[in-house]
């Protein structure tokens, strides 16, 4: 069961990437974070874009860790490999938006 | 000779008595699976005549056929009907028939959960169908939009019966999920990994597991809304601090997951029936296995499209527009897949064949449609009109109607022993593509002329009339595309000559065994080493039922089956199903018993199903288990297994897992639910807040510690070979929910404030998990005494354990979240 729960954890880390950026989104304008800069940037904008790298830093580590260390059977060894990379272009292009639109309006 | 004297003994077994006995007793899944097949197709019909009353209305302007009141109702009856009445239901039947046979095994899981699923889904369907008889149908649409379907607006109790009756279904489909998710992955034939599994059976597992984590939510909708609607709760409320859309977020939470829970099956299906018919192996195994993964993740970040026009920020609409259009890859590699297998193969057009291309047609045009409305500039458009509507049918028909009809033809012969004869079902196919392009390819037109959906008139002289004329002629040709096909089925049950065995030369399983299949499906099971092991060995059905596999010798009167390793599908021990019983329809009557008192809003009355269900509960877990040891029995080929009450891990802790996950969606639906209010919803934060008790909250603490450290000790001790149970998990157990009660004392009149109605279902929440481990806790306790547990028989302890740390677990964020704001405050 580890072994099938490892295969799909590339898409899991996704859906909780997507769901805390939106989420975040949400709070930060419900908390007027748009409102206020970190420098150049909405401290809204900045939080988000950081979470966005970080989550697409995970899972890049996830593809290299799965590549690098098996577990279980061959199958699932390449299913969790082929599903973190999913995750991760998933993430990266789910959580685009952070850099492209307009935050709370 | 042996395989008669193997069929005898089996069936005696596995079979079920004649007559109404049989009727009400029957746990057999080929039995259930037919049943609700034939069921939901009823469903169809019914919700298709609604469809066919749709079109009259819409056929010219102006029409008098009928008036608002009762349109309204046929259009909610229509989606409500086809959607969970017949697809979900047609696919689980399926499902339930097929699943064991082609993982060669002998029946599901769970066989009375199986049961108790079918009668669950009868009696909650036949409510509503009655409330259409007596003309108080639902009305507010088939996803009941608040406010619309609040008490001020729909006063009757046509909405009621949406969200009783919808729920008392929900439970059929998280039971047999639950039911289908274990058996797939802990009762294959052994030698089955998982990368040997038929394409079906992953399509099932991914879909049962969204079912779990998908439905939830609309059950918590439900529930929410019908509370407002009894109680005055004000959770959608505006005025008190609730939020419509609230409901949207719950709705679509589910609904649009829904898609794909009822295409994957579907699709499931055409991987299985596609190689077949193009006389090869599937392309691109691995990929389709990937793919359908990521189709059934990725559909859970698409439910905000369905509500892109409802004042959304643009990142976040950018946020699930950029999923919906992602959802369309891995869509198109299970195509791709599907084309390259018959590019490879050499296909031929029976009958199977000649739906799977008006699937691939129609279910194409459905996808790129979604794909338009996935992008948000084109969505502000086309929302709610008659594009969105064309839109759901070529998805849905196509995706599903169309494969399942492919389905029908390919397995008719599992199910009649007879071969296809007659041309009728060309001409059904036909009529069927013609009338449903018909009926709905001008459709995305008209709508971009602006056809509302939904609307029960139009003015003539806006250029909607020849569509919508053109729509209705459609419409009807398909519905006698349908009818052809119905009078075609039945003209092979009745006339047609007898199969062969295997008539397609497939490969996998469901085929090694006699058609009709039996009972018992196969007298003995086979060790798998291929995708398709029939393909392997021409001959396995009948060694197979020579007893030449495993468990081929019956063994005192019991319903034994494998369970092997989750992953590898090695052999792991022998699981001992239980027989008939009527405690499933009693335990359906019971909980319908809940649902009817709500009906009639006789609300007190309603804790006398509830003490009942505790009662049936109690009687289903105390009705099995033993009370000696048995060890290892022969399995055959020189195996020795122990059965499934002497091991760690035994179904019924699978299904706990299962159904707790199930539980675990509701509960951070709830906790959404919660966050989404404080945030979004006008009139917060609310007049009063929380009366915090820190002494309540310390009580909690300790009590869960107590809990969770008994429970845990008490399986020890048994290991030891101590029986005595959980004396302190109990204690624990009993301080957390007098802590709760504390906090229900103090808790503020919910139907002041959308915040107080949130801490009564939080609070409402944790006390009915606690007091359900609480009395786990007792029942072991007390079979301890009695003997039912040892060292080696110690899984109804873990079970209890399971349901004791998510009781206190989820006791104690329900504590946190009702205090932690008061105390910050």
């Amino acid at each position: 069961m580890t072994a099938l729960l490892r295969a799909v954890s590339g898409l899991i880390v996704w859906a909780v990437a997507f769901s805390a950026l939106y989420g975040l989104q949400g709070l930060g304008c419900a908390l007027g974070w748009d409102a206020m800069m970190v420098g150049p940037i909405q401290l809204g904008r900045a939080a988000l874009i950081a979470l966005w790298l970080a989550f697409v830093a995970v899972q890049a580590w996830m593809i290299w860790h799965f590549s690098h260390h098996t577990h279980g059977s061959m199958f699932l060894n390449r299913l969790a490999v082929a599903i973190a990379v999913i995750g991760w272009v998933a993430t990266i292009y789910t959580g685009v938006p952070v850099v492209t639109t307009s935050m709370c309006f | 000779m042996k395989a008669l004297r193997l069929h005898r003994a089996f069936e005696a077994i596995w079979g079920a008595p004649k007559g109404w006995r049989g009727t009400f007793s029957s746990v057999n899944h080929s039995t259930l699976g037919i049943r609700l097949m034939v069921t939901a197709f009823g469903f169809f019909l019914i919700g298709g005549i609604l469809a066919m009353l749709i079109r009259a209305q819409l056929a010219t302007p102006h029409s008098a056929f009928v008036g608002p009141e009762a349109y309204a109702q046929f259009f909610t009856m229509h989606g409500s009907i086809m959607m969970f009445l017949f697809a979900i239901p047609m696919f689980e039947g399926f499902a339930i028939y097929m699943l064991p046979k082609m993982l060669g095994t002998r029946d599901f899981a769970f066989p009375r959960l199986t049961a108790y699923g079918w009668w669950c889904y009868l009696f909650g369907g036949s409510m509503l169908l009655f409330a259409m008889l007596a003309g108080v149908a639902p009305d507010a649409g088939w996803f009941m939009y608040t406010p619309l379907s609040s008490k001020p607006y729909s006063p009757g109790i046509n909405s009621d019966f949406w969200l009783l009756g919808i729920t008392f279904v929900e439970i059929s489909a998280i039971v047999t999920a639950v039911d289908i998710v274990v058996t797939i992955l802990k009762m294959r034939a052994p030698g089955m990994s998982l990368d040997k599994m038929p394409l079906f059976a992953w399509y099932m597992l991914v879909t049962t597991m969204m079912m779990l984590v998908g439905f939830p939510p609309l059950i918590l909708g439900s529930i929410l809304l019908e509370l407002e609607r009894a109680f005055g709760w004000p959770f959608f409320d505006a005025a008190r601090g609730g939020d419509s859309l609230l409901w949207q977020h719950l709705f679509w939470l589910f609904g649009h997951p829904e898609v794909y829970i009822i295409f994957l099956p579907a699709a499931g299906a055409v991987s299985m029936i596609l190689p077949v018919m193009a006389r090869t192996r599937i392309l691109g195994y691995g990929w389709i296995v990937g793919a359908v993964i990521a189709l059934g993740v990725l559909s859970f970040g698409l439910w905000v499209h369905h509500m892109f026009t409802v004042g959304i920020p643009h990142m976040a609409l950018a946020f699930f527009s950029a999923a919906s259009t992602l959802v369309a890859i891995p869509t198109g590699v299970q195509i791709f897949a599907w084309i390259g297998t018959l590019w490879a193969g050499r296909p031929q057009m029976k009958m199977p064949m000649l739906y799977l291309i008006g699937f691939f047609i129609v279910f194409v045009m459905g996808g790129l449609t979604g794909v338009m409305v996935a992008v948000v500039p084109f969505d502000w458009q086309a929302h709610d009109s008659a594009f969105v509507t064309a839109h759901l049918h070529y998805v849905l028909f196509g995706g599903f109607v169309f494969p399942m009809l492919a389905a029908a033809y390919y397995w008719l012969a599992h199910f009649t022993g007879r071969q296809y004869q007659y041309r009728l079902g060309t001409a059904a196919f036909w009529l069927i593509l013609v009338g449903f392009n018909l009926t709905f390819l001008q459709m995305h037109i008209v709508g971009l002329l602006g056809q509302a959906r939904r609307i029960e008139t139009y003015p003539a002289g806006i250029g909607w009339t020849a569509y919508n004329l053109v729509s209705s002629i459609g419409g009807f040709i398909l519905a006698f595309g349908i009818g052809l096909f119905l009078i075609d089925i039945l003209l092979q049950f009745f006339h047609a000559p007898k199969s062969r065995r295997n008539p397609w030369g497939a490969g996998t399983l469901e085929w090694a065994m006699l058609i009709p299949s039996t009972s018992y499906n196969i007298a003995s099971i086979p060790h798998v080493d291929d995708r398709e092991p029939v393909h392997d060995q021409p001959d396995l059905a009948l060694s197979l039922a020579r007893g030449e596999g495993y468990l081929a010798e019956p063994r005192n009167g019991w319903r034994e089956t494998l369970a092997v390793k989750t992953s590898s599908g090695k052999i792991d021990h022998i699981i001992v199903l239980p027989g008939n019983t009527t405690l499933p329809v009693w335990t359906a009557v019971v909980t319908g018993g809940f649902f009817v008192l709500m009906l009639l809003k006789l609300y007190w009355l309603t804790l006398l199903p509830l003490l009942g269900l505790v009662v049936m509960a109690w009687r289903w877990a105390a009705e099995l288990g033993r009370k000696e040891d048995v060890g290892a029995l022969s399995v055959g080929h020189g195996l020795s297994l122990v059965t499934h009450a002497e091991v760690q891990d035994p179904p019924g802790w699978w299904g706990s897992i299962f159904l707790l996950t199930a539980d675990g969606t509701f509960f951070a639906s709830l906790l959404f639910g919660y966050a989404f209010l404080w945030t979004v919803a006008p009139a917060w934060p609310p007049p009063h807040l929380f009366d915090a008790g820190i002494a309540d909250l310390a009580a909690a603490l300790a009590g869960a510690a107590l809990a969770a450290f008994g429970a845990r000790s008490a399986l020890r001790r048994l290991r030891r070979g101590s029986t005595g149970g959980g004396a302190l998990a109990i204690a624990g157990l009993t301080i957390m929910l007098l802590a709760l009660c504390a906090a229900v004392l103090r808790a503020p009149p919910p139907t002041e404030h959308a915040y107080n109605a949130v801490l009564a279902v939080l609070i409402a929440y944790a006390v009915f998990h606690v007091a359900i481990a609480l009395l786990m806790q007792v029942f072991v306790l007390l079979r301890a005494r009695a003997g039912f547990l040892s060292p080696q028989r110690s899984a109804e302890l873990r079970i209890a354990q399971l349901w004791a740390d998510y009781g206190v677990g989820s006791g104690l964020i329900v504590l946190f979240a009702i205090h932690v704001p008061a105390l910050i405050a």
